[in-house]
């Protein structure tokens, strides 16, 4: 048992899968996580969306309930079971009232050892996907993360979305959906997390039935190539109609949360881009008033490399002010030009701010989940505060430069092309500018 | 424990030297309780120890917000609300995001029509609750408005409006559904404001909006988190005790008249999928209709088998998703179904559909499905007191809207209040086609 709060962490290997508990009886109340490893990075080419098409498919309906019955079951109760793929890992996600936790969990285990995989049920759902992921083209904030992904790691397995692509979800066979299943569906695949009103014995059992009746083996694993880094500046126009404000993005693939720089880093960015206070928000908003939002993020915890990426977006008649200051502020940054009080503020506001990333059973579960899908013990949770503090001012500085190149980087702009492009090409002379269609890839028809 | 509060109301008037009362307590549990208190300037505060967690919520609400406002001078509570953040004589400009930010904590606030809220939670040590108090009570009635940060801080919220409006098509939708909707309730004016009224925001008519409706008789301030509530309230005393209470305007509350006919609205906008929303007038949320309206709410839109999504989303494939949104209006608001459809579907069918599905409502519910409702909202109530935050937003909504924070804990008694065999006659006063005004945003050219 690890504990350095009033909750504490639970880590067992139970059946050859991973448990993570934490007890609070505070409310009568269970959530749970059981996660699958990988995610869709391990989709093979041609085949993007194949693991968010065998999560959902999975709650569509099992060899003992159909797909109505079975829903009937867990909504009766009031549960609520979903899946969920991201590009490392795809987790069930379910919360259920305490007195109805043995029923819920049985429909998982159910899902998980039995889904029925019906073609019948497989071929709507995929065209649920394929309308969601069209959907998505209609909000700008969206729109604005697909092509950033696709701009950042063009030609990679990872610049294809978590969802699936249209193509190749449209020539999903369903046999292929099975034989994945089959071949993923492993105890040594799957980390189940637990927090809530049940003892770390019922925990230790559920997740003993979720697991009895999968296949034994080894699961599988994934590898990727190594990720494009962008040289020079590239800039993508996503070209929609009628915008009078830009939905921006600078990015540049960065670290894995496993790098020996990803704290060090992360605490950087934080302190150019992570509050209210930071640089980046002082100068776009506070000093221009360009943007009602501007921030930089990095994921620290992702066991793949995730970008650094600063988000904003301007009135149309200042984007490309705000593009070319930007742009400056990130050269400045990629060079370690970081005031120490920056740092140091940032570093009071993430120890500070700690306690309340952690506060509920839900939290720490989730914080301390991440921490072990990227290989690392659970109790690094409660590290995490000595190891900011230890940080040195010029640790920072030398990861920001070890990590970014000030030459090259990926711009994305949401914007009506005709508004914004030729003023862009006599701004930036040196960057590769590239218009796309907010459609492309969609299979429409819109001419 | 009545008795041990009565007794932090007379530490707390005795330190302070101002007059605290105990003006009612609620245990929920083992783990939950809160205690209402008054100071003799009218600021009402609501303690909740909870010590799940070294943290503590602190939420200041004002019985003010958009539909407050005057009609040609929409926007203007959001506007204040963003200008809160710009300083006073003792706390000069930045300082409060500079000094919340050290402490862990990232200042917030939203606005909507009912109310306006401000919101800081941090770790329980140091002087973080003293400093929170000194802050909100500084800013409560001593804000400066300079006309530079004014300016600057209305190109952000014209740049806000262009985000979540303009350059939205939902966005855009929410706003052109409520403005068909309501034809003289405030609530057909949007929270953000209009575009041409921002443009035309005067420094002296925010002001004078500020000195109106901010003063501690018109605020509740909410502490929820492991913090001992005697002490906790004596620093409150001492913090805000010499504020002074002011005159507040009379309610000048406006009657929507019955709609009598069905509306629609049609936006278009560069969209791959329509959205289609269908909106019926809805009871204010301590109405008898609007417990019933959960329940049905949950039976329509939540889960794979309820009867809006299978009908729509499932059986006739003409949307791949579908909601319902029952805002807890303080006064009558509107039930939204909202439908992603499916590109090229019909939206006279979907609408057909939807009134289809509300129209067999009239033949009851079945038992499994009341049950699924039931534990539904029961899951959902604990899920919002599952963290300080969520305790102290519960606390502040009910006591802001209604005067009573205990609504907060009690929504299990609501629904169990609710007859089964009455919700066909509580969905046939709402879902009536004549209540309903649709609206819609389809592909094509126009708006931003």
């Amino acid at each position: 048992m690890i504990g350095k709060s009033s909750l504490a962490i639970v880590q067992e290997d139970v059946d050859g899968a991973t448990l993570l508990v934490i007890e609070d009886h505070s409310l009568p109340v269970v959530r749970f996580l059981v996660t699958l490893r990988p995610g869709a990075e391990s989709d093979p080419s041609g085949q993007a969306g194949l693991t968010r098409v065998l999560m959902d498919l999975s709650l569509r309906g099992t060899t003992t309930d159909d797909r109505q019955a079975f829903n009937a079951k867990l909504e009766e109760m009031g549960s609520h079971l979903s899946a969920v793929t991201g590009t490392e890992a795809a987790m069930w996600r379910g919360i259920t009232l305490r007195r109805h936790l043995d029923p819920t969990l049985a429909l998982l285990a159910d899902a998980m050892a039995r889904p029925a995989l019906q073609p019948d049920e497989m071929t709507p759902l995929v065209e649920e996907i394929v309308e969601g992921l069209r959907a998505d083209r209609d909000d700008d904030e969206t729109l604005a993360e697909i092509f950033l992904r696709r701009s950042l790691y063009e030609g990679h397995r990872l610049g294809r979305s978590p969802q699936g692509e249209i193509p190749d979800l449209q020539g999903l066979a369903s046999d292929a959906v099975t034989a994945a299943f089959r071949e993923r569906l492993r105890p040594g695949a799957v980390v189940a997390a637990f927090a809530g009103d049940l003892s770390v014995a019922e925990a230790r059992a559920a997740l003993q039935r979720l697991v009895a009746d999968l296949p034994k083996g080894a699961p599988v694993t994934s590898t990727l190539a190594p990720l494009p880094r962008p040289r020079g500046v590239k800039v993508v126009i996503v070209d929609k109609p009628e915008r009078t404000q830009v939905q921006l993005r600078l990015a540049r693939p960065a670290l894995s949360g496993r790098d020996a720089d990803a704290l060090a880093f992360w605490l950087g960015v934080m302190a150019f881009g992570g509050t209210f206070t930071a640089p980046l928000l002082h100068e776009v908003r506070d000093v221009r008033g360009w943007s009602y939002t501007a921030h930089a993020g990095f994921d620290r915890l992702g066991r793949l490399v995730a970008p650094m990426v600063f988000r904003s977006a301007p009135g149309l008649e200042v984007a490309l002010d705000c593009v070319a200051l930007e742009l400056d502020l990130y050269r400045k940054l990629a060079a370690g030009e970081l005031a120490s009080e920056a740092i140091e503020l940032a570093r009071s506001y993430v120890l500070n701010r700690y306690p309340l990333e952690i506060a509920t059973s839900s939290d720490l579960l989730m914080a301390a989940l991440r921490h072990q899908l990227i290989g690392q013990e659970p109790e690094e949770v409660f590290q995490i505060p000595a190891r900011l503090a230890a940080i040195q001012i010029a640790d920072v500085g030398a990861a920001l430069r070890r990590t970014l190149d000030p030459a090259g980087v990926v711009v994305v702009m949401v914007a009506t092309a005709s508004a914004i492009e030729p003023a862009v090409r006599a701004r930036f002379p040196e960057a590769e500018v590239r218009v796309v269609d907010f459609a492309e890839g969609l299979g429409l028809n819109r001419s | 424990m009545g008795a041990a509060l009565e007794r932090a109301a007379v530490v707390a008037s005795r330190e302070a030297g101002v007059a605290v009362s105990l003006a009612g307590h609620f245990r929920y549990n083992d783990v939950l309780m809160a205690a209402r208190f008054r100071l003799a300037n009218g600021l009402t505060v609501l303690l909740l120890p909870d010590e799940r967690a070294q943290i503590f919520a602190y939420q200041t609400w004002f019985r003010v917000g958009s539909k407050h406002e005057d009609p040609e001078k929409s926007g203007m509570a959001h506007f204040l609300e963003h200008l809160m953040f710009k300083g006073t004589a003792r706390h000069p400009l930045g300082e409060l995001d500079r000094e919340m930010e050290r402490r862990g904590s990232q200042t917030n606030a939203a606005t909507w029509v009912d109310w306006t809220y401000y919101v800081e939670t941090l770790a329980t040590h140091g002087d973080n609750f003293a400093t929170v108090i000194d802050f909100e009570s500084d800013r409560m009635t001593r804000l400066i408005l300079d006309a530079q940060t004014f300016e600057s801080e209305l190109e952000v919220v014209k740049n806000e409006r262009r985000m979540s409006v303009d350059n939205s098509p939902s966005g855009a939708l929410s706003e052109a559904l409520y403005s068909a909707a309501f034809t003289s309730h405030p609530y057909r004016r949007p929270t953000i404001g209009l575009m041409a009224h921002l443009e035309q925001m005067q420094r002296d008519a925010v002001e004078h909006f500020y000195r109106t409706y901010y003063a501690p008789n018109n605020a509740t301030v909410v502490v929820a988190g492991a913090l001992d509530p005697t002490e906790a309230l004596v620093q409150l005393a001492k913090g805000y005790g010499g504020l002074a209470a002011q005159a507040l305007p009379a309610a000048n509350r406006i009657v929507e008249p019955e709609q009598r006919e069905a509306r629609q609205v049609t936006l278009t906008r560069p969209v791959v999928s329509p959205i289609v929303v269908a909106a019926f007038h809805a009871p204010a949320q301590l109405q008898p209709d609007f417990a019933a309206l959960e329940l049905l709410s949950e039976v329509l839109v939540v889960g794979d088998n309820a009867r809006l999504y299978r009908r729509l989303v499932t059986e006739d494939e003409l949307a791949s998703d579908v909601m319902g949104v029952l805002v807890p209006f303080a006064e009558p608001g509107l039930y939204e179904v909202v439908v992603n459809a499916r590109p090229g579907a019909d939206v006279g069918q979907i609408v057909r559909v939807i009134q289809e599905e509300l129209d067999h409502l009239a033949d009851g519910l079945s038992a499994q499905e009341v049950r699924k409702a039931r534990h539904g909202l029961e899951l959902g109530l604990y899920d919002g007191l599952k963290d300080v935050e969520g305790c102290a937003e519960a606390l502040g909504h009910y006591e802001t809207n209604y005067k009573d924070y205990t609504l907060a804990f009690t929504g299990m008694d609501r629904w169990s209040k609710v007859e089964v065999a009455k919700l066909p006659e509580a969905a046939a006063r709402v879902f009536s086609p004549t209540n309903r005004t649709v609206a819609v945003v389809l592909p094509g050219e126009g708006g931003a």
